[in-house]
């Protein structure tokens, strides 16, 4: 009997349970057809798959699962190997060298060698947020093909480390897997920038300028930090310091703050206008650390990304994470002048003022609608389940436009639709009221290069946030929170 | 599935190790254990009854070679086949460790 579908056990990360593995695979590869013989060039795949995953992917005693999964096809069996251990980078793993084992009796890469040698097919992929894959291919009679990869890792386990020195410097393209596996250690897979879960992306996002990575080292050439700036296309010049993570072993050491300072550098050398810091409000300490670089609050983004999983930090986080930007200019522009929606004046000039900037409010032209259709931008984040809505250009009819942009977003399930609003339009000055009117409320404002800075309104669809829950470090935070509270109208029928 | 077995036999200086069943990341560091380094001058190990081996297997072997060598003693492995054979082949264990068809000619080779 071929099952049409995979047969599945699930396995704590125990070698003990490596016989219950061997009777397993055993037992459907004979029901498959293939010989004695073979069937123990799949057991010995999988030990060495397993016992890999174990020693290299895991905490020393750490008991999680593996998936292991059999699928028979009409070419063989395909043997799928499943967990939530710490990413890893198969380019870098070393290779057998027979020429040292012979001369030196040392070996290294042998389990993944043999695994290579007696299996037909050999894969790893990265899951991101599902975690890691290595997938093992059995032909059933046919001439064994071998595949050849690279050899895992046999290095020792890391080992806590006290006070050390380190240097800062920009990551090279080889180290992406550090910086997942540092991804990976504070956040497991619930970071929400998601490339930084697959070393490739980091090596090419670096190479393409989209990332800016600097990276902590110590003597030993061991990576213990990481920050980078993100570059966003729609949000042109503004570089985005983020992507924070540091060693548990090496906290305290003031590893983020020299990056951050080498960020900031980069930012100014780069010809940036402005930085920006996104911070979590599950707990203050990233948005003290953006006061700490001058940045300011400027907008509250409720429910824009799923609940995030901060290691080793007790935050008990249920609801979907509201962000707060801190922005701040590189170089001052003094005045800035637009259209302001005459019932946010005040919040908006505070925003404004703590930025540094006079704001001085324009005056409402005759007529202020195009006879010509709106633009409208829509772009989703289905990994995240957020959308925004950018008027670009505002027809006489734009308030239904939006109204049906909205309504088709809501359809399609997407927990926070974001409207950004030129300010240099006087049409964001007249029509604010309306887009509140379809459930939209304040958020806040985004700083632009090109001096269109945009109003961002939010719509929740059909949530209703705890905004007891959320964290502020500044009193400005809190007025924010605050003023945004106020504006929505789920918490008037509390 | 059948377990690791091992017996040994003192043949004039030499000691043969036979070891069967499977030879696996559990079993190996068994093996290890009851067998420490320079349990003899000349070590030969039986594998004809061993059914299955992987790389926790052979870096067992590895440490037992290292450990002869540094006494000044040697080992030498006799009656592989089947997949034991093949996995000796493959990594290459072949080329560096003396391998005899049984116990008889590993005897014969180190008198």
């Amino acid at each position: 009997v071929r099952p049409a579908f995979p047969v599945t056990l699930t396995l704590p990360t125990d070698l003990g349970y490596l016989s219950l593995l061997n009777a397993f695979l055993r037992d459907l590869a004979l029901r498959a057809g293939f010989a004695e013989s073979e069937a123990m060039k799949i057991q010995l795949g999988a030990e060495e798959t397993f016992a890999n995953i174990i020693e290299h992917d895991f905490s020393p005693g750490a008991i999680e699962p593996i998936s292991v999964s059999w699928e028979i096809g009409p070419l063989g069996a395909t043997l799928r190997f499943r967990h939530k251990g710490q990413p890893f980078d198969p380019e870098l793993f070393p290779q057998l060298d027979k020429e040292e084992l012979e001369t030196q009796l040392t070996v290294k890469g042998l389990g993944t060698f043999l695994m290579k040698k007696l299996m037909n097919e050999v894969q790893y992929n990265n899951l991101g947020h599902a975690g890691q894959e290595l997938v093992l291919i059995k032909y059933l009679d046919q001439p064994r093909e071998v595949v050849s990869e690279s050899e895992p890792s046999e290095d020792s386990r890391e080992a806590p480390v006290q006070k050390v020195s380190y240097d800062v410097r920009p990551l090279k393209p080889e180290e992406g897997v550090e910086v997942a596996r540092l991804a990976y250690l504070a956040y497991s897979y619930s970071y929400p920038y998601e490339h930084i879960y697959f070393p490739d992306r980091v090596k090419k996002l670096n190479a393409d300028g989209q990332l800016r990575s600097y990276v902590a080292v110590t003597e030993g050439q061991e990576i213990i930090a990481h920050s980078a700036i993100v570059y966003d296309a729609s949000w042109p010049g503004v570089a985005e310091l983020g992507v924070a993570f540091t060693k548990a072993t090496h906290r305290g050491l003031g590893c983020l703050n020299a990056l951050f300072d080498a960020l900031i550098v980069h930012a100014g050398k780069a010809g940036d206008h402005g930085l920006l810091v996104t911070g979590v409000t599950t707990h203050p300490f990233s948005q003290k650390t953006a006061l700490k670089y001058g940045l300011k609050e400027c907008a509250l983004m409720l429910s824009k990304t799923p609940s995030i999983s901060f290691q080793n930090i007790d935050d008990r986080q249920v609801q979907r994470e509201n962000l707060m930007l801190f922005f701040r200019f590189m170089e001052a522009r003094g005045r800035v002048e637009v259209f302001v929606p005459p019932h946010h004046r005040t919040m908006i000039g505070r925003l404004y003022q703590e930025l540094g900037e006079e704001l001085r409010c324009m005056e409402l032209p005759e007529p202020i609608l195009a006879d010509e259709p709106s633009q409208l931008d829509v772009t989703t984040n289905p990994g995240s389940l957020y959308a925004e809505i950018k008027v670009k250009q505002a027809g006489r009819r734009v308030v239904d436009e939006v109204h049906l942009a909205l309504r088709q977003l809501c359809i399609n399930r997407f927990e926070t639709i974001f409207l950004k609003l030129d300010l240099a339009s006087p049409s964001t000055a007249l029509l604010c009221a309306a887009y509140e009117k379809l459930g939209f409320f304040f958020a806040g404002i985004l700083p632009q290069r090109d001096g269109h800075d945009l109003l961002v309104l939010q719509y929740l669809n059909n949530q209703r946030p705890d905004y007891e829950a959320i964290s502020v470090a500044s009193d400005l935070g809190r007025d924010l929170l605050a003023y945004v509270r106020s504006q929505d109208a789920s918490q008037a029928v509390r | 599935m059948t377990i690791m077995q091992t017996s040994t036999i003192r043949r004039d200086d030499s000691l043969v190790l036979s070891v069967t069943g499977r030879l696996d990341a559990v079993t190996a560091p068994e093996l290890e254990r009851d067998f420490p380094a320079a349990a003899a001058r000349r070590l030969i190990l039986d594998l004809s009854g061993l059914e299955y081996i992987s790389s926790a297997g052979l870096r067992i072997i590895l440490a037992l070679v290292k450990g002869q060598k540094a006494s000044g003693g040697s080992l030498s492995v006799c009656g592989l086949s089947g997949l034991v054979g093949e996995v000796f082949a493959v990594s290459g264990f072949d080329s560096f460790l003396p391998i005899y068809p049984d116990v008889e000619a590993a005897l014969a080779a180190s008198a």
